[in-house]
């Protein structure tokens, strides 16, 4: 039984040019934080999106 | 004298066709996820570049995008910018950065109903100097136009996407450097 209570981290996908590779993994704390703006309103968005 | 390429059947590809060549595919692919970074794919073989991202969804709500470019680690300052939407209702307005400049570019907005695309280019990056951005695109309800620079005279070799909620973006994309 699995007792692991960790919340599992946002996923992000790394390119590398050099290599060709693709590598897909959890973010580090220092990355997501760095992603991370909720009080920034730079553009208009509305509350409800509508179809 | 035709002005290379200009192959026929059954012809060798010569390094001065091949050179000849403005336009290629750097790298592309389908993205899920709360960051997509990319390095080494800005260099001298190319001045500009162009990058299409298209089935832009943001699936947990509306998001605004933003856009870095980086080395080893990504800039974080002085990204200026100034755009313009126009509603399907309708609607229009202005959005753009601060006088300070913000820490990422907004190439758009995405949602989790209708799809984003965004043709986005990039004016010499890999060199040391200030790079321009250049976005025509469709946000999740609106089209956009945006043009802006990066107040740094600094060589970037990638860059990355993620909206500012840091959840989940989806989308599919490919990059192509021009000379």
């Amino acid at each position: 039984m699995d007792t692991n209570n960790e919340t599992t981290k946002p996923q992000g996908t790394f390119y590398d040019g050099l290599t060709g590779e693709m590598v897909i993994r959890e973010l580090t704390d220092k990355e997501i934080s760095s992603i991370y703006y909720p009080d920034d309103k730079p553009f208009y968005l509305p509350s409800i999106e509508k179809p | 004298m035709p002005t290379p390429p200009d192959f026929s059947v059954g012809q060798y590809n010569t390094a001065a066709y091949m050179n000849a060549i403005g336009w290629w595919r750097i790298a592309g692919g389908t993205h899920s996820g709360a960051l997509l970074s990319l390095n080494n794919v800005f260099t001298s073989s190319y001045r500009n570049y162009m990058l299409k991202l298209d089935q832009f969804f943001t699936p947990s709500g509306v998001r605004t995008i933003g856009i870095q470019l980086q080395n080893a680690s990504p800039s974080m300052t002085a990204y200026f910018w100034a755009g313009y939407y126009s509603t399907f209702t309708g609607g229009f307005g202005a959005a753009n950065s601060t006088g300070a400049g913000m820490t990422y570019w907004v190439p758009g907005t995405a949602g989790g109903y209708s799809p984003m695309a965004s043709t986005i280019e990039f004016f010499n990056p890999a060199l040391a100097l200030k790079t321009n951005i250049v976005v025509s695109g469709i946000n999740f309800d609106a089209g956009y136009h945006m043009g802006g620079y990066h107040d740094t005279a600094t060589a970037y070799n990638g860059f990355r996407i993620f909206n500012t909620v840091g959840d989940t973006c989806n989308f599919t994309w490919s990059l192509y450097g021009y000379k």
